[in-house]
């Protein structure tokens, strides 16, 4: 516990000392992951743009499931919960590779190691950002509008960041020191996403079955994104689920962090 | 003057685990499953400022651990650091450089990695670009660049921070002599400003010629230091006997299952002269004859011979197209003698080698008849200086 106590206030001040080059460093690494390519950074939005189009058109014509969810058109009700997921999935996927893919600044550079997820996942957000932003922009030109619960948005935004650094930092450390972890987390990410009440939705899950599904730390961000858009739920009137999120996220950090104490010495040994 | 890096009691033990999942479990547990190897075994050592010193030693005699130590790169298990001085640190030259980005995007790149401040890297931009010298290459993307280039990009960017120790590893080796000399020569202003380098490399050459001390380090332990030319006495003895001991044991230690010589065995080489005595002695203008037998002893598909002249200082003067069909041979089961004669070549005085080699190209075998066989020619009358004789003709009105 002391441990990890002492290794959290290390892994910030380092990130609060090294903010500026970390800033320069996520957007060094948004250019690089596009580079060579002409349309740049518009990928990183042309992808899942696609990604939402087929989904929206197998669900909607394919399997004539245009009811409405909640109230809302069903790809209205669908895009907050995707977009969410989209970010998240990068955050394990790239996100928890990240020390193992900038090996270089281990092992052959003088480089504050536990900056690397931090920039990795900063650059993963910006383009989270523009995303959400193309989805308040379809919100109000379907006609559906935005209520004033859009204000939760910066609070779940925010849950969203911690949660995609704090798990980052964990596998990213795991997967340094094993491909194992990293083999894992590819394959899991299919199981995650569909048992996330992503294209489906929570409140159709009765009794025990939907408390373990709402244990998932995911699916409180996927709601939360929801409820910013078309739920119009208040996150401090549904509390105990909040409540469970930043226990679970306290939880989660001091464990990251007590990892990262015990392995980060020999990073540059394993790389 | 004091100490630039000064070391005690350093101790470097990597741990290391049959599975790598093993490692991320001992996190948990309270024993420890991994074995132990000591690579750096209590080193004391002091870097006196403003000296170029040279850390000798085989592979895996721990100097690059040392190195990366000093650096900050990895972090010691037991003993103390003290470093005096800004460091910059080549342990690659290359890495961390993007494919895609152009040279000049790179320079930012690398500098930002290595905490240069952008407007640092601004004023220093030029000279990076005059250093690395690769004219319009520099906005084109770094996959188009030749390992030269990337080399010389790399070391441009690395000695921009104006550091007070800088640490050479073993990164002269990639890269052309051009490029050798330019980092030789940075590396000399480096010097004559009093600055601090340690410096590791395979060639003793380089570095009788730039340092002023030396480390020798064995398996971890430090086994003279001092000046450079006791150190390097002591280390190339040490290398002689290594040699003679490897020799001695060689034999006995490799024993192939097939040896080459159970295909092809060959015997009796030789040299001759015109009138065919046997000699090594030739005159100029002089045909010169060799001849060996061979013995096919396995089913060989097809054999042809090359043959390789070199001067003395084994600079090639001539070597027969190895894949040359009309060179192929006799390769049948049984004895054969094979004779070949250079005619009339027009080397000059002096002492030649003569290697040559019989080829199967298809299964990449290949078996040596002569190793560079020594043999002179001698020469009446002086028509000229160089290897070989160029027929000449002039006009003149």
């Amino acid at each position: 516990m002391r441990t990890a106590i002492l290794s959290l206030r290390d892994i910030v001040v380092t990130n609060m000392k090294y903010f500026r080059r970390t800033l320069d460093m996520a957007r060094v690494d948004l250019v690089k992951r596009y580079s060579g390519s002409i349309l740049g950074i518009f990928w990183g939005i042309v992808r899942p743009m696609v990604f939402i189009s087929v989904y929206w058109f197998a669900i909607q014509v394919g399997l004539r499931g245009n009811q409405p969810v909640d109230g809302a058109p069903f790809l209205l009700w669908f895009l907050p919960g995707i977009v969410c997921w989209f970010f998240i999935s990068d955050a394990l996927t790239i996100g928890g590779a990240a020390i193992r893919a900038n090996s270089h600044l281990v092992t052959k550079m003088v480089y504050p190691v536990a900056t690397i997820p931090v920039f990795t996942v900063l650059s993963l957000y910006f383009v989270h950002l523009m995303l959400v932003g193309i989805v308040v922009v379809i919100f109000i030109l379907s006609g559906y509008g935005l209520s004033v619960y859009i204000f939760e948005l910066f609070y779940y935004t925010l849950c969203t960041l911690t949660f995609a650094f704090v798990v980052s930092t964990m596998l990213s450390t795991l997967t340094a020191v094993s491909h194992d972890v990293g083999h894992m987390v590819k394959s899991i990410m299919t199981a995650l996403f569909w048992l996330t009440p992503i294209i489906w939705s929570v409140d159709t899950l009765h009794g025990i079955v939907r408390y373990i599904v709402m244990l998932n730390p995911v699916c409180y961000l996927v709601q939360g994104y929801r409820n910013a858009f078309v739920l119009e739920r208040w996150f401090f009137v549904e509390w105990e689920y909040t409540v469970y999120f930043w226990v679970l996220m306290t939880a989660l950090t001091l464990f990251t962090s007590f990892l990262f104490a015990k392995l980060h010495k020999e990073f540059s040994d394993i790389l | 003057m004091g100490n630039a890096v000064r070391v005690s009691g350093l101790t470097k033990t990597y741990r290391l685990y049959e599975s790598s999942i093993d490692r991320a479990l001992d996190v948990f547990r309270r024993t420890d499953r991994s074995r132990k190897f000591t690579a750096l075994n209590n080193i004391n050592l002091d870097f006196p400022a403003g000296e170029v010193v040279a850390i000798l030693g085989k592979n895996g005699s721990g100097k690059s651990t040392l190195l990366k130590i000093i650096t900050g790169v990895a972090s010691q298990t037991t003993g103390e650091v003290e470093v005096n001085g800004r460091v910059s640190a080549m342990l690659e030259l290359t890495s961390g450089f993007d494919k895609e980005l152009s040279g000049e995007e790179n320079i930012y790149l690398r500098a930002l990695a290595m905490g240069i401040p952008r407007d640092e890297v601004e004023a220093k931009k030029q000279e990076i670009i005059d250093f690395a010298d690769i004219g319009t290459h520099i906005n084109q993307p770094v996959r188009t660049y030749s390992s030269g280039m990337k080399a010389r990009l790399g070391f441009a960017v690395s000695v921009s921070v104006d550091p007070d120790i800088l640490i050479v590893d073993e990164v002269l080796a990639v890269g052309d002599d051009v490029f050798k000399l330019k980092c030789i020569d940075k590396m000399q202003h480096f010097r004559k400003e009093g600055k601090t380098i340690l410096f590791v490399s395979h060639s003793l050459f380089t570095v009788k010629a730039f340092c002023t001390r030396g480390v020798w380090l064995d398996k971890g332990v430090v086994m003279a230091e001092g000046d450079l030319g006791d150190v390097i006495t002591k280390y190339e003895d040490f290398l002689r006997e290594e040699r003679r001991r490897a020799k001695a044991v060689a034999p006995k230690d490799e024993a192939p299952p097939m040896d080459k010589s159970d295909v092809v065995k060959i015997a009796g080489f030789r040299m001759l002269n015109q009138a065919g005595e046997k000699t090594t002695n030739f005159k100029y203008g002089e045909d010169v004859l060799f001849e060996f037998r061979y013995e096919v002893k396995r089913p060989v598909e097809k054999l042809t011979f090359c043959f390789t002249v070199r001067n003395a200082e084994y600079h090639e003067v001539f070597m027969a197209d190895k894949q040359n069909p009309d060179n192929t041979i006799a390769s049948n089961v049984g004895k054969h003698t094979l004779r070949v004669r250079l005619r009339s070549p027009n080397l000059l005085a002096g002492t030649y080698a003569l290697s040559g080699e019989l080829w199967n190209n298809e299964a990449a075998f290949y078996v040596g008849y002569s190793n560079k066989r020594p043999f002179t020619i001698e020469q009446d009358e002086f028509i000229g200086t160089g290897i070989t004789r160029i027929d000449y003709e002039f006009e003149n009105d």
